[in-house]
């Protein structure tokens, strides 16, 4: 019986692993593999982590079953070996893991600084400021563009754009947009963007992303906002600048339709 | 205010024991007891009944992941709203006061409040806590705690309980109208909260006192079991950081009642109410909210792990590897813990400077735990272990912390919680660490220090089922919810399959409820032995388990005032199969069985310690 | 083994060091507050504080210290009817104290510097004048309605119980309460003319009557882009002062509406500044009957006392010290 319970903690970490081995086959993972830079260096660091993590685990696993184990294997009354411990071992295993951790917290710095701090988004987000704004509010995404041509004000403005739920970026360029809410707090979470950012009452926060490829993404809301924070779904249509350009033109000639059709506005 | 009294009446009390037995009522003796022993089991009996409370709200939050928008069975037709099938409304209500019960009803008072006031004056021979009324108040102080908890299920109808979370983030907490049905609820829910924070303030204050001055002669500080020392540093951080909840309870609790601004900013309209006015900052709330609940997460977690460190040197019959680092560390993780709260907000929007800042610590505040976890490995390696339900319990629990404690790695990276933030990965790390650390630590801790309790062992094959089956329970449902957690599926989600991404995920939903039934069924095993064997295990002596510690000199119940004898300390609480513990003939040394050389002046040096 | 101080008084400093972080959330979240918000009131006459009633409540807090100091020095000496006279001083100092903090609180209270009452914007104090004018007028109506001086179906309806006050007012034999009624149809219509100018946003002066035919002619022959002129603050608060200079009904409109006096941040102040001495308050009167109970013993006073003694100037001084944070932080700076 002795010997049972010793396999038994060896036995665990093993399906362990085994679910984690298996779980990208069948969809248990990532939904997407990360579909914008930032977004990649992210994972790279989740896959390190892991790996730092995978180690650890195996050792502290199986060294707990190992001793389970080496005492399982003993007679009964063998005796304990009576020790208080041990300077240096103690110190290894202080020092190694501090230099692992502090290693860990370095290297992160700058994907971290990258992703909020202003002064390191990239230069492009600079120059082009921030290209709308999404309202989150109960239980719904609101965006907001400035009027084709001018650029955006914390203000709407009389010329401004509206949509709901539906965010079209122009693929290939880093994008920043303003993030608010008009009610409690949300959260923007796009998984395969892997970006998650608060949208906090009272503030105007910047964020940005870069998709390559143009396609439909995920947005849903991330923080508690009440009954209906399940269903919060947008989606960020990323698409070339030209389809970009055009959609907004077309928003602005609905918008600005007033139902009546005159020649004029057909030749627009 | 006898709480006011000095209290040296410590050791001298023989004369009191005499006509207490003739004088006490049943009333006095049981319920409204003053005795530490009495307040440390009707703690631990309430809270074992929260357990299945917060238990059962768990599994209805896992029925309506696993088969959305179905009635339950049986309980269903409670339910308000159609076909007794979940609201939206009510999942908010339901994960928000099983986190609530579970935490502030079950984890802290099982910890601090049942083996706390039973073990600490045990442990450092004292007869009894230095403030006895301020004891029995803390207790008592738990039932209005439960009261309002339990009546924001119900002044609003089923329906409409707290619905903000049991982080009560603001705004969704501070304007009555951003969910709906929680008006009066959640006011209740944070009266709840003040109320159990003052039970802690009471408690913690009462334990620092008694550790820093009832130890009994020779108990100095570096002979007191880890156990004890757990339970100092826990009333450290609870008397220091629990103040700030309880202010900013107040704070928001005046922002719903009374009609202050300190976490509303100005012109938000919720539901089409009136705009605010004001200009508070919803995020003071969150900065306050974790000051305390960041080291709350260290309240829930040291003394199982001072207890662990108690049981594990026991059952493996083998000094605790590395004492004095086990003390240092459990300092460090309590120093540290009051730094590292921001590791909750990476992405609430505050100043990214402090995002740097409080990864690093929090990447720091792993190393004590590393160094914890090596020495309990240590403490096994080479021991004589004895597999019984105890040392089980202990070793699923440091296996269990180490998975919780690396999935903590992953968050405290910040780039990488940008995208873990609010995802299953965070409730698979906490529940590793909650329900896979403490419990387990409980569970062992319950069993262990059951014979001194009732003066009866509890059935111990039927507690090995227990662990199996609470151990494969636990992993089937909470390991998978790391990949959950991967997938991206965000937590607090009524109905996450209404996202394409996350269509994929029902099945294994399933399974993680199936685990849990699994794990809620092996619940009811533990209580069944409890209570069971409460009137009918075997009856046992002083000291079963051949442990070492002063509590094991006692009586099994201890009487009145405890020991019959004051005891004195010689010794650390450690040295199982010691050359001394060998010269007697066994491989346990009472901490109160004084040297050779000693024993002769033994009966005279006690008699002085006790004058 | 243990350190050579008495439980109780452990365990009260510990208590201490827990309440010290109590109002370390309070200061710690008042600053947060205050540096995170552009502006703060910090003029007297926004925030109705009263630098000097503060500084002589520092003093006299100080003082009851040190008598409580003497006090307890006293029983250590076994001199208890000294110590019951110093006792007696600290808690007529304490009620000093209190008393003129209900000075300080009134002033607040009557200016309307509560939480969530004052306005911050123009507009705001714009919409409280009309606001409160409405009141006034509906307190006037219900002394006619409920004196059944006139008989209406709906006593909420101002329009009708106006329609048919005008009607009582003009009829014979009402009285003196028809005389007044006169004057009170007349606030009403005031009122009303206010009221409809700021739900329009139009100006008083430039522009007759918000609904009636003038305003809509005016509107009317605006052209695209164009608007009408937009009410001014100034004009309301004119408009408040000859309401309020007027013989008949001027006396009412004074004590029922406050001059507009926007404070930017006013709200955040005023809440603040409610719990912070609020919450000292309560510690101020919880201190109080910790000396009751040896004041209470009277002539019994004895040596048993002493710790309490002790024990409750040791927290009396841990009140004085927070007021003594909190003097300068919301007093001064
Ligand atoms: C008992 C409770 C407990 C404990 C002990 C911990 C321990 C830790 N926690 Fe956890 N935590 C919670 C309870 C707890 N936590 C709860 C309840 C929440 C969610 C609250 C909510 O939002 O509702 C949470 C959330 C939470 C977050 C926020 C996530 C988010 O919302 O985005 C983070 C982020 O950093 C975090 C980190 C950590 C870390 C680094 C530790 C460390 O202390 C762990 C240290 C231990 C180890 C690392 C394992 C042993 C060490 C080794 C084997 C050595 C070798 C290791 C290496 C070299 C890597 N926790
Ligand atoms: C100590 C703390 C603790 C413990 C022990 C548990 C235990 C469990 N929790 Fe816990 N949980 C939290 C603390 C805890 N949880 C916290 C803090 C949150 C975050 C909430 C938030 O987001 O605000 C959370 C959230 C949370 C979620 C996420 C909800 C969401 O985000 O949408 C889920 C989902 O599966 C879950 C499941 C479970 C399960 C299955 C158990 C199981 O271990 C339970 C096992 C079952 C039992 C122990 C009961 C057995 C009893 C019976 C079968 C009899 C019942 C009958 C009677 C009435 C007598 N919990
Ligand atoms: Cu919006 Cu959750
Ligand atoms: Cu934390």
């Amino acid at each position: 019986m002795k010997k049972f319970w010793a396999l038994f903690f060896f036995f665990w970490p093993v399906v362990a692993i085994w679910s984690c081995w298996v779980a990208p086959a069948r969809g248990w993972w990532f939904p997407t593999e990360a579909m914008s830079p930032l977004g990649e260096r992210i994972d790279g660091l989740f896959y390190l982590i892991l790996g730092i993590v995978t180690v650890v685990f195996i050792g502290t696993q199986f060294a707990l079953g190992y001793v389970l184990w080496q005492s399982a294997v003993k007679g009964d009354d063998e005796k304990a070996e009576f020790s208080h411990g041990s300077h240096s071992l103690e110190l290894i295993w202080t020092v190694v893991p501090s230099f692992v951790l502090v290693f860990i917290a370095l290297y992160q710095m700058d994907v971290w600084a990258e992703f909020r701090v202003q002064s390191f988004y990239p230069n492009q987000t600079q120059e082009d400021g921030p290209r709308l704004e999404l309202t989150a509010r109960q239980f719904e995404w609101r965006v907001r563009y400035p009027e084709p041509g001018t650029e955006l004000k914390n203000q709407p403005q009389p010329g401004d754009l509206y949509a709901v739920n539906e965010m079209h970026v122009a693929t290939g360029r880093p994008v920043k947009f303003n993030l608010r809410t008009d009610d409690v707090q949300h959260a923007f979470f796009a998984p395969e963007l892997r970006v998650k950012q608060d949208a906090v009452a009272g503030l105007i926060i910047p964020v940005w992303f870069e998709i390559p490829k143009a396609g439909d993404y995920d947005v849903v809301c991330a923080e508690l906002c009440g009954w209906g924070h399940y269903k919060m779904r947008a989606t960020i249509v990323a698409e070339p600048q030209r389809q970009v350009d055009e959609y907004l033109s077309n928003l602005q000639s609905e918008q600005n339709f007033d139902g009546v059709v005159t020649v004029d506005d057909e030749d627009e | 205010m006898a709480t006011v009294s000095p209290a040296i009446e410590s050791h001298s009390d023989d004369h009191a024991q005499g006509h207490d037995h003739h004088e006490i009522g049943f009333i006095q003796k049981y319920v409204f007891s003053t005795d530490h022993k009495v307040i440390g089991v009707q703690f631990l009996a309430t809270t074992l009944i929260m357990l299945m409370a917060g238990g059962a709200l768990a599994l209805a939050v896992r029925w309506q992941l696993a088969f959305p928008w179905q009635t339950m069975p049986i309980v269903g037709k409670l339910f308000a709203g159609e076909g007794g099938q979940i609201s939206p409304e009510f999942y908010t209500m339901l994960f928000t006061m099983h986190a609530s019960v579970m935490i502030f009803l079950v984890i802290i008072p099982i910890l601090a409040g049942a083996f706390g006031n039973f073990l600490i004056p045990l442990q450092i021979g004292a007869d009894d806590m230095a403030f006895p009324v301020l004891n029995m108040l803390s207790y008592w102080f738990m039932w209005p705690a439960m009261f309002f908890f339990f009546a924001s299920f119900v002044v609003g109808g089923v329906t409409a309980g707290p619905a903000a979370g049991w982080t009560s983030y603001p705004l969704l907490s501070a304007l009555t109208a951003a969910a709906p049905g929680s008006g009066a609820a959640q006011t209740y829910w944070l009266l709840g909260l003040t109320f159990v924070g003052v039970s802690s303030m009471m408690g913690s204050i009462n334990y620092m006192t008694t550790i820093i001055n009832m130890r009994a002669p020779g108990m100095t500080l570096f002979r007191m079991p880890l156990t004890i020392w757990s339970m100092f540093i826990t009333a450290i951080l609870q008397a220091f950081a629990l103040p700030v909840l309880t202010a900013a309870g107040f704070m928001l609790l005046a922002d719903r009642t009374m009609g202050t601004c300190f976490f509303v900013p100005a012109g938000i309209i919720v539901n089409n109410a009136a705009p605010t006015v004001g200009g508070g900052q919803p995020l003071l709330w969150q900065h306050l909210f974790w000051f305390y609940s960041h080291p709350a997460v260290y309240i829930m977690l040291l003394p199982a792990m001072g207890m662990v460190s108690d049981m594990l040197s026991c059952m493996c019959r083998k000094p605790v590897f590395g004492y004095k680092p086990m003390v240092y560390s459990m300092s460090a993780i309590a120093g540290l813990g009051f730094i590292v709260w921001g590791h909750h907000m990476f992405t609430s929007g505050m100043n990214p400077a402090l995002g740097m800042t409080f990864m690093t610590s929090t990447m720091m505040i792993a190393l004590p735990s590393a160094i914890k976890t090596f020495n309990w490995i240590g403490t096994i390696w080479g021991g004589n272990v004895r597999f019984n339900s105890v040392m089980l319990n202990c070793s699923g629990f440091v296996a269990m912390f180490i998975v919780g404690g690396l999935s903590g790695i992953f968050m405290a990276a910040v780039p990488v919680d940008i995208y873990f933030h609010d995802t299953y990965f965070i409730v698979a790390h906490f529940h590793y660490v909650l329900f896979g650390s403490t419990l387990f630590g409980v569970f062992a801790a319950i069993t262990f220090w059951f014979p001194k309790m009732f003066g009866r062992m509890m059935n111990d094959t039927v507690a090995k089922w227990h662990f199996v089956l609470s151990f494969i329970g636990f992993n089937g449902a909470f390991f998978p919810m790391h990949l959950l957690g991967i997938v991206g599926m965000p937590r607090r989600y009524a109905d996450p399959y209404l996202h394409p991404y996350l269509e994929h995920l029902l099945p294994m939903n399933q399974f993680i409820t199936c685990s849990a039934i699994l794990m809620g069924f092996a619940q009811i095993l533990l209580l069944g032995n409890f209570a069971y064997s409460i009137f009918f295990g075997k009856k046992c002596g002083r000291n079963p388990w051949g442990a070492n510690g002063l509590e094991w000199s006692a009586p099994s119940p201890p009487g009145h005032g405890n020991f019959d004898v004051p005891p004195v300390c010689y010794r650390g609480p450690y040295e199982y199969s010691s050359p001394e513990a060998e010269a007697l003939g066994q491989d346990f040394i009472l901490q109160t069985e004084p040297p050779p050389d000693m024993k002769k002046t033994a009966e005279t040096e006690s008699a002085e310690a006790t004058a | 083994m243990g350190i050579p101080i008495p439980n109780s008084k452990l365990g009260l400093w510990l208590f201490l060091g827990t309440e010290i972080m109590f109002f370390t959330a309070f200061i710690g979240a008042y600053i947060v507050l205050r540096i995170g918000s552009p502006g703060w009131p910090t003029d007297p006459k926004d925030t109705h504080i009263l630098v000097l009633m503060g500084g002589i409540n520092t003093f006299v807090l100080i003082v009851s210290s040190y008598f409580v100091v003497v006090a307890h020095e006293a029983m250590a000496k076994r001199d208890f009817s000294r110590a019951r006279r110093y006792l007696t001083y600290t808690m007529g100092l304490a009620f000093v104290f209190l008393g003129i903090k209900s000075i300080e609180y009134y002033g607040k209270i009557s200016h309307d510097i509560l939480p969530s009452h004052i306005a911050e914007t123009p507009t705001q104090a714009i919409n409280k004048v009309d606001r409160e004018l409405e009141q006034v007028v509906r307190q006037r109506f219900a002394v006619y309605t409920d004196a059944e001086a006139i008989d209406v179906a709906q006593p909420d309806d101002l329009a009708t119980v106006s329609a048919q006050l005008d009607v009582f007012a003009k009829s014979e034999g009402g009285g003196d309460d028809a005389k007044s009624a006169i004057h009170d149809v007349a606030l009403y219509r005031k009122w009303q003319n206010l009221h409809q100018h700021i739900v329009a946003n139009v100006s008083l002066e430039k522009v007759p009557v918000a609904t009636g035919p003038g305003y809509l002619a005016a509107r009317e022959a605006l052209s695209e882009g164009e608007s009408l002129p937009a009410l001014e603050y100034a004009e309301v608060k004119a408009e408040l002062a000859r309401l309020k200079s007027d013989t008949n009904y001027g006396g009412f409109v004074s004590a029922g509406v406050l001059d507009p006096h926007p404070v930017l941040y006013g709200n955040l102040f005023a809440s603040i500044y409610f719990l912070m001495t609020g919450f000292h308050a309560i510690h101020v009167i919880v201190g109080m009957l910790l000396f009751a109970r040896p004041l209470l013993q009277g002539n019994n006073l004895n040596e048993e006392w002493t710790d309490w003694v002790e024990n409750s100037g040791l927290y009396w001084h841990f009140v004085d010290l927070v007021w003594i944070f909190l003097f300068p932080l919301l007093y001064i700076a």
